[in-house]
């Protein structure tokens, strides 16, 4: 059990609150994400003198059980740590109820609690219980007193340095993967230290006997250092702009603690050059001498020095691209590709060099210069809970795809259509493993900051491309005296673009809300297309149902819902959301919401090709030119080749649900008994955020066993229709496999449509196979595809629900039915 | 010791302050981190009635206790929530429906109460868990992405209670429906029109 997450934008605020709330003591202790940098010893006192009060009720406001093991704690009582911490406190003076406290809940009935009203489940769960070890974080313990206080003056050998560089990476990767910074980058105890941190100290510290050089931490070290902090500095503003929802995905709590600001990036860039000079022009040499003399091979000098390097060249390009990305209106985005380009082959290595990979055994540990319990000290209300920080591994496996991640968003710039950004954007959210965090809100910067979609056009002209491509309005329809009322929509409809990058797919509760958006947009794009029709003098198309206005806008907004509606319902199988007793309900009505999505874009069409035929048809009794066939415009077949897309997807949809109609009605397939499962509450349920939306038509339960009853229509016959309908999938693939990406609006994303397609087709082919086996049982392959076409014996179809299993092992959607 | 055997087991619903020791050893074997005992409290000392435990009676005193479960019922938004927080059974007890019946003695205190759904949230990994509750008719309604502090993601069961019911003029609509896929079928461009319109648009 955990919280419930739905007042998950509170948690953060009852956080802070946590037991205080007991105390109604509302002082400064505001620990969330202040960018302001406070000074350390304020925020530590502060921090105790919070733990001494909630120590003080705790202990003696209620009775129960209490943790034991309280031996080798050593307290320190409320008055001495403020007289330690020397700081006066505004107000009246504190004064000990202990014993006060003691005396009255003597009184008390087992089990009683005193709190206020207010007093609620978060605030429950965040409570510590003072003195036990596993929550207090306020407790000092005998080792803590006897430890030595860290010495940054002490010389590390050039092995040690890489353990330390390597350990901080870790602690980076860590962070970016969702922990907090106290208990990853700030564990290490050189990050407060920098400043002092420089060769006259080094000398004055007087400790040189082994004849290390003191450069190898005050110039490479301290240059790695500064990288890597004023990197995460960098990310740390990209992801303070909260594009990215969940707090789980990634903390943003500084604590107060600066992150390098006072430094410029071209400063810590100068420092990292530095460093790798030194190490050309006096490090290596030494390094070969000390080598030797501790009887090392030859070489391992120069490995040495060339995993210092390649980390310091790794930190350079990571920093100059992340600046880059910070430029405003994308404006280095083609810089930053290169310099991640580079990054990445200091990482992985090229042809004919060396990557880190290949260096992270020679690293040693340094243990006393991380502090893992550092949060302690810091200004936390929430308990630490202890944290595995990534491996290695895990750690360059990340950084990797974060840089490809990023890689490919600087490719986006090169935008060719409001289409195939928007792909881009689906095929990205589709990526695994997910996306981290970091590219996420990243790419949600890039399609708008400040209202600048990609850094060049605002979201009014991106929406307005996004109509054009699809049905193209005519002239009017954008010039300035519809401006006002269009650009209504654009601001409603980010979601288009943004509904897959909010989360990552393993997100799906972003969709539905931006659904919600998108149905006000809805009745409000029917509003501005019939203000446009009086505008523009729109003169209405005669068709058998009489004269029909085009209601450009709002046939956009229903595509663009139509669009969301899929994703949804599909992310579910991704997300493995239904179980397989609901397969069929779903597949079912997805065959629906496609077939509906299919239709409109046939309208749409037709519509505009009738148009076009009927403005040449003027031109030419104006011109009295030749008659040659009419060419449709370019935005028809658009549409055609987004219905081919729709048309695959239904009939794969189509084929799975029949499949398995046909296996329930010849028994093989058993929906289990589910105590207290209704089918028609579950179908009820599951429809709701589809019946909430208006269009298209909810169906019912009713319509559902209805229309998946087929009473005269045998298991075997569904079986060739299923077939069929595979068929059809596969040829409507084929077809989408051979137009180019400009016609697909694929550009952006050509390697991922492609093997969406190619997944899609393995789905095809399997259950094709499946359902020959059924129809052809005992029959095998080879022999199979002679008698393919000649389906005799009616009663042989005798499979049992154990020779089959439903796999998604082809494609997240589809299911793939085996047959044994 | 020999293998516990069901007729062992009682079912009580929660009584005493005294037992709670009991059930927070109990649940505190599967976590990973304690829970404070206020989180506890919150829970039993405001929906005692949602507590139940199993118990072993031939167990001494101490470790009577084998399963339990704890719950709470209130307003969510427009719905009556129920919300199953914890759920135990100790290790050697396991795979005996005690905590099949433990869920089903809750679902039952709760909807007998008028809950309109019952949720609860489970790690993706926890095998054992999703497919008690699955078994019993609760659905996947929601992915909680890296839900826990380990960065597993979590999925929210849930079980519905209430909805559906007398759908009028269904019927009307599943002919509409049927209409619609006629008029697809009939509407959908032929092969030929599309090939028409591409040669158009190349010349
Ligand atoms: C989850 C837990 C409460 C199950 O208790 P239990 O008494 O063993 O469960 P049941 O005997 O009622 O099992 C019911 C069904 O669940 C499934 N199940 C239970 N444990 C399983 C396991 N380890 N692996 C696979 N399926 C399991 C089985 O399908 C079983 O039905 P079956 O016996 O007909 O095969 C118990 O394993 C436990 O205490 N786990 C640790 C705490 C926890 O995870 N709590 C849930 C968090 S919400």
């Amino acid at each position: 059990m955990t919280f419930d997450d739905d007042n998950k934008c509170d948690r953060e605020l009852n956080e802070v609150k946590t037991s205080l709330s007991i105390l109604s003591l509302s002082t400064t202790t505001t620990a969330s994400s202040s960018p302001l940098p406070q000074p350390p010893t304020t925020s530590s006192s502060l921090s105790s003198l919070v733990r001494s009060v909630v120590d003080f009720v705790d202990d003696s406001g209620i009775k129960g059980s209490k943790p034991e093991e309280k031996k080798d704690v050593i307290r320190a009582t409320f008055d001495e740590r403020m007289r330690e911490d020397g700081i006066q406190y505004i107000g009246p003076p504190f004064k000990d109820i202990t014993k006060f406290l003691d005396e009255v809940t003597e009184e008390f009935e087992l089990g009683q609690l005193v709190h206020l009203e207010s007093f609620g489940l978060y605030d429950a769960m965040s409570s510590i219980e003072i003195m036990d070890p596993k929550m207090d974080s306020g407790m000092v313990f005998e080792s803590d007193i006897n430890k030595k206080a860290f010495d940054p003056f002490v010389l590390l050998t050039p092995k040690a340095v890489l353990g330390v560089m390597d350990r901080i990476f870790i602690c980076e990767m860590t962070w970016h993967s969702g922990h907090s910074l106290s208990q990853t980058l700030y564990t290490c105890l050189y990050l407060d230290l920098l400043d002092n941190i420089t060769l006259d100290a080094f000398a004055s510290s007087d400790k040189n006997e082994d004849s290390i050089p003191a450069e190898l931490v005050a110039i490479v070290l301290k240059a790695y250092i500064l990288g890597t902090v004023k990197c995460c500095h960098l990310v740390w503003e990209e992801m303070y702009k909260g594009h990215v929802y969940e707090e789980e995905d990634f903390a943003t709590n500084r604590y107060g603690k600066p992150l390098c600001e006072d430094k410029s990036v071209s400063e810590v860039i100068n420092l990292i050059d530095m460093a790798k000079q030194w190490l050309d022009d006096v490090g290596k040499t030494w390094l070969q001498d000390y080598e030797q003399s501790c009887d090392a091979d030859q070489s391992s000098a120069d490995v040495i020095v060339q995993a210092l390097n390649l980390r310091l060249s790794l930190r350079k390009s990571f920093l100059i691209a992340l600046n880059n990305i910070s430029q405003p209106r994308c404006s280095q985005y083609a810089s930053a590709a290169k310099h991640l380009q580079r990054a990445l082959v200091c990482l992985n290595g090229s042809n004919d060099g060396t990557g880190i990979r290949e260096t992270i055994e020679i690293g040693i540990d340094v243990e006393s210069v991380f502090d893992p319990m550092i949060n302690r000290k810091l200004v936390s209300q929430t308990p630490p809970r202890p944290i595995k920080l990534l491996s290695i591994e895990e750690s360059l496996n990340d950084l990797d795809n974060l840089l490809k991640e990023v890689i490919s968003i600087c490719g986006v710039i090169e935008y060719k259509s409001a289409s195939s950004l928007q792909n881009y954007f689906a095929y990205f959210a589709a990526r695994r493993p997910a996306p981290c965090a970091f590219s996420r809100s990243l790419l949600q910067s890039t399609l708008c900051t400040d209202d600048r979609v990609l850094g060049f056009m605002s979201m009014h002209q991106l929406v307005k491309e996004s109509v054009l491509e699809l049905n193209n309005p005519p002239y009017p329809y954008f010039t300035s005296k519809t401006e006002l009322i269009t650009s209504g929509i654009g601001s409603g409809s980010r979601g288009g673009f943004g509904s897959s990058t909010g989360g990552n797919n393993s997100d799906n509760t972003n969709i539905p809300h931006l659904l919600r958006v998108f149905v006000g947009n809805a009745s409000k794009a029917e509003h501005i297309d019939s203000e446009l029709h009086t505008i523009t003098k729109e003169e209405p198309m005669n068709t058998k149902d009489g004269p029909s206005f085009s209601f450009y806008l709002s046939t956009w907004v229903y595509h663009q819902k139509l669009v969301m509606l899929e994703e949804t319902l599909f992310l579910g199988f991704e997300l493995e959301l239904y179980g397989p007793h609901e397969y069929m309900m779903i597949y079912w009505y997805l065959d629906y919401i496609l077939g509906v999505h299919n239709r409109h874009l046939e309208r749409m069409a037709v519509y505009i090709a009738g148009k076009a035929a009927k403005n040449k048809k003027d031109n030419r009794k104006s011109r009295r030119r030749q008659s040659r066939p009419t060419p449709a415009p370019p935005i028809v077949s658009q549409l055609i080749n987004k219905q081919l897309l729709l048309t695959a997807k239904q009939e794969i949809c189509r084929g799975v649900y029949r499949m398995i109609v046909a296996l329930r009605k010849s028994n093989d397939w058993v929906s289990p008994n589910l105590e207290y499962d209704n089918e028609n509450i579950r179908f009820w349920n599951r429809t709701k955020m589809l019946r909430n939306l208006g269009s298209p038509t909810a169906l019912t339960y009713a319509d559902f066993k209805e229309t998946t009853r087929f009473p005269d229509v045998s298991s075997r016959e569904l079986l060739s229709a299923a077939l069929h309908n595979f068929e059809t999938c596969r040829s409507a693939i084929e077809r989408l496999n051979s137009l180019k990406p400009t016609e697909t609006h694929m550009e952006l994303c050509g390697p991922e449509f492609k093997e969406d397609m190619q997944n899609m087709l393995r789905v095809c082919i399997g259950n094709s196979i499946s359902i020959q086996k059924m129809l052809h049982p005992g029959i095998s392959s080879s022999k199979r595809e002679a008698k393919a076409s000649s389906i005799q014996d009616q009663n042989s179809s005798t499979i049992t629900k154990k020779d089959m299993a439903i796999e998604f092992k082809y494609h997240p959607w589809y299911a793939y039915i085996n047959v044994k | 010791m020999a293998p516990p055997s069901p007729d062992q087991i009682v079912y009580v619903p929660y009584s005493s302050e005294l037992q709670l020791p009991g059930i927070m050893t109990l649940i505190e074997k599967d976590l990973s981190e304690p829970y404070s005992i206020y989180t506890y409290r919150y829970f039993i000392n405001n929906w005692p009635n949602l507590c139940f435990m199993a118990l072993d009676k031939t167990s001494s005193e101490s470790d009577v206790c084998v399963g339990v479960i704890i719950c709470k019922l209130d307003r969510h938004r427009d719905a009556y929530r129920g919300y199953i927080a914890m759920l135990a059974v100790k290790k050697e007890y396991r795979k005996m429906k005690i905590g099949t019946s433990l869920v089903k003695m809750a679902i039952n205190a709760m909807k007998s109460l008028n809950a309109d759904e019952i949720v609860l949230e489970t790690e993706r990994t926890n095998v054992g868990a999703l497919s008690l509750y699955q078994n019993l008719g609760f659905l996947r309604d929601k992915r909680l992405y890296r839900y826990y502090l380990n960065g597993v993601d979590a999925f929210r069961l849930k079980l519905f209670c209430r909805g559906g019911g007398n759908e009028a003029g269904a019927g009307s609509k599943a002919a509409s429906k049927e209409l619609e896929d006629k008029m697809y079928e009939h509407n959908r461009m032929s092969d030929e029109q599309e090939t028409n319109y591409k040669e158009e648009q190349q010349d």
